[in-house]
């Protein structure tokens, strides 16, 4: 065989070598195709530097956003009655009450039993409600009644149910009042807030 | 094959002239870039008469040839070949003298492998040159240059390039001197006799007649573009008179060079992609990294202004919504019993008032509620009765509250 023939059969072996190889290499990167490549860790990794980049450039308008929300929260906050149990929220509902009944003189004749609802599953906030029976000497002592049951102090306060009977013709005779008072309550630990 | 493109300077000596050819050589062919001939190069002094111009056409080759007139060789038959040539090489020059007339210290010498019919080496032709001859022409290329001459060739041996190869026979004519002409004879190419005297008669029956002769047919800047090429086609078959011309195994290196690179980029390219991809992952891990902290604060940051957003919008909202003062429905329906009427009673829920009691003009209270901000659809609750107070009527009437429960 001359050279000339020689070398071009190892060349063309040496070709044929490479052709098997990509074909290998093709074969095998087809029978890998499920497992996770470098590349899709890449992928990964990069989409979750992204997202915290995204956070990161997002700062200011998040920090606007605690700051008027945290505005908004202290104002309602100072009027939500704390306290560790929703018994203990009512009961001190009713020291407040009754601390404004006594201020104006009107007679307190009942408490019912008070009510607890939940406004929303999982919530620390809860409505606690009281029905008073009460009676008023004149209709310009149930107004004051009812604007101070209103503006209670430390406490944001609903007058959910009004039932007033008199004073007939003979204003002397006096209003009974019966009413359904709710509150709004945080019933919990504080450090929640 | 030459990888890479490879730009060969190749010169002929004619006469006192200087031919010159650029050629390119690549993986597929060569061709020549520029030529040009410089009339009397070489100047009394020994210097190159327009140095400039070989220059130009030199452009950046870095390999130059040069080939000299066939009547500054002697030749003579010899019982080897290239491939015994490198080991005889010295003590043959030593003896040269036995062989031409040249002196050992003068002689250049170089070989030439015949053939026979079949294609086989059959001995070879020594070929020798007067190096005082070749030696000015040398010095002045290489000064005009700047650049070493690497080979020095017979015009036989340059003929080789003329693409003879295609032929299944060819005769080539070469002037020797003073006239004479001398024969060489190629059988597909390679030389099966050469130096054989020759006379004009046999010029039409000639292939090719050589540059120096009244009736060539090639010129000088063709067998410079021959010479260039010659040892690339007729690999092996010639040794020059000095210096060495690309063998066939430089055939061999950029092909297999070529083919184990493309090898090892072909093994080596998925491990590189890995390794890259992986200090990309680094890169990353290190931004993810030096990003944390930041990223902990603002997560916090909107953590809290969610749970904030959550508590006063779903908690508070929800407990809150209906919520609303008594006191202006309580003022309002007061105000609608006119002076002579009175109430027995007020009830007001999350959806309206129910109002009873005794007055004269009970439409004007329908009236009044009804034109209340505060409320609408006032309507009777229950039957209009005669008071027991002349002029008085008992009522009972109901009235929705604006955007009730």
């Amino acid at each position: 065989m001359k050279k000339e023939q020689t070398r071009t059969l190892v060349l063309a072996a040496l070709v044929v070598l490479v052709g098997v190889l990509v074909v290998a290499d093709r074969l095998g990167a087809a029978s890998e195709d499920d497992a996770p490549t470098p590349r899709d860790e890449h992928a990964r990794h990069a989409e979750v530097v992204a997202r915290m980049r995204a956070e990161i450039d997002a700062e200011p308008e998040w920090r606007d956003a605690l700051e008027e929300a945290g505005e908004t929260w202290a104002g309602v906050e100072a009027r939500l009655i704390h306290a560790p149990t929703a018994e203990l929220a009512t009961a001190r509902l009713g020291q407040l009450v009754r601390t404004v009944v006594t201020d104006l003189g009107v007679t307190l004749d009942a408490t019912s039993a008070p009510s607890v609802r939940t406004p929303a599953e999982g919530s620390p906030v809860r409505i606690i409600a009281l029905s008073l029976s009460l009676r008023a000497s004149s209709p310009e002592q149930l107004n004051s009644l009812l604007d101070r049951l209103e503006n209670l102090p430390g406490a944001w306060t609903n007058i959910a149910r009004l039932r007033v009977q008199g004073p007939r013709r003979v204003p002397t005779s006096g209003l009974n009042v019966d009413l359904d008072l709710e509150a709004l309550a945080w019933v919990g630990d504080r450090g929640a807030l | 094959m030459i990888l890479p493109p490879r730009n060969i300077l190749s010169l002929v000596i004619v006469g006192d002239d200087l031919h010159a050819a650029r050629v390119a050589v690549g993986p597929f062919g060569a061709r020549t870039v520029r030529a040009g001939t410089i009339e009397r190069f070489l100047l009394p002094t020994g210097e190159a008469r327009d140095a400039g111009a070989l220059r130009a056409i030199a452009g950046r080759a870095r390999r130059v040839l040069l080939t000299v007139p066939g009547s500054w060789c002697a030749t003579r038959p010899i019982g080897l070949s290239t491939r015994d040539w490198h080991g005889a090489r010295d003590e043959l020059r030593r003896s040269i003298d036995r062989f031409v007339p040249f002196t050992p210290d003068d002689a250049l010498a170089g070989i030439v492998t015949m053939h026979d019919d079949a294609g086989s080496p059959a001995g070879g032709l020594l070929v020798a040159a007067s190096r005082g001859r070749v030696e000015p022409w040398r010095r002045a290329v290489e000064a005009a240059l700047g650049v070493p001459v690497g080979a020095v060739m017979c015009p036989m041996t340059a003929s080789l390039g003329l693409g003879l190869q295609r032929a299944e026979r060819a005769a080539v004519l070469e002037p020797v001197g003073f006239g004479a002409l001398h024969r060489h004879d190629f059988a597909l190419g390679l030389p099966v006799r050469a130096a054989q005297p020759a006379d004009d008669a046999d010029i039409p029956a000639a292939d090719a007649v050589l540059p120096g002769a009244e009736a060539s047919t090639v010129t000088g800047c063709e067998l410079a573009s021959a010479a260039a090429v010659a040892s690339l086609v007729a690999p092996g078959v010639f040794a020059p008179l000095d210096g060495r011309v690309t063998t066939h195994r430089g055939d061999w290196i950029a092909p297999a060079a070529a083919v184990a690179a493309a090898i090892a980029l072909f093994i080596s390219a998925p491990a590189v992609e890995r390794s890259r991809v992986r200090a990309a992952i680094e890169n990353l891990a290190l931004e993810r990294e030096s990003l944390a902290e930041p990223f902990a604060s603002v997560r916090d940051v909107r953590k809290e202004a969610e749970r904030l957003s959550t508590l006063l919008g779903r908690d508070i909202a929800a407990a809150t919504a209906g919520w609303s003062s008594v006191l202006p429905i309580l003022a309002e329906t007061q105000a609608a019993v006119p002076d002579a009427g009175f109430l027995y009673r007020i009830e007001i829920d999350g959806r309206g008032v129910t109002i009873s009691g005794e007055a004269p003009d009970t439409p004007t209270i329908l009236e009044r509620l009804e034109s209340s901000a505060h409320l609408t659809a006032a309507r009777r609750a229950g039957p209009l009765s005669p008071s027991t107070e002349p002029g008085l009527d008992v009522f009972e009437m109901r009235a929705d509250r604006e955007g009730g429960r």
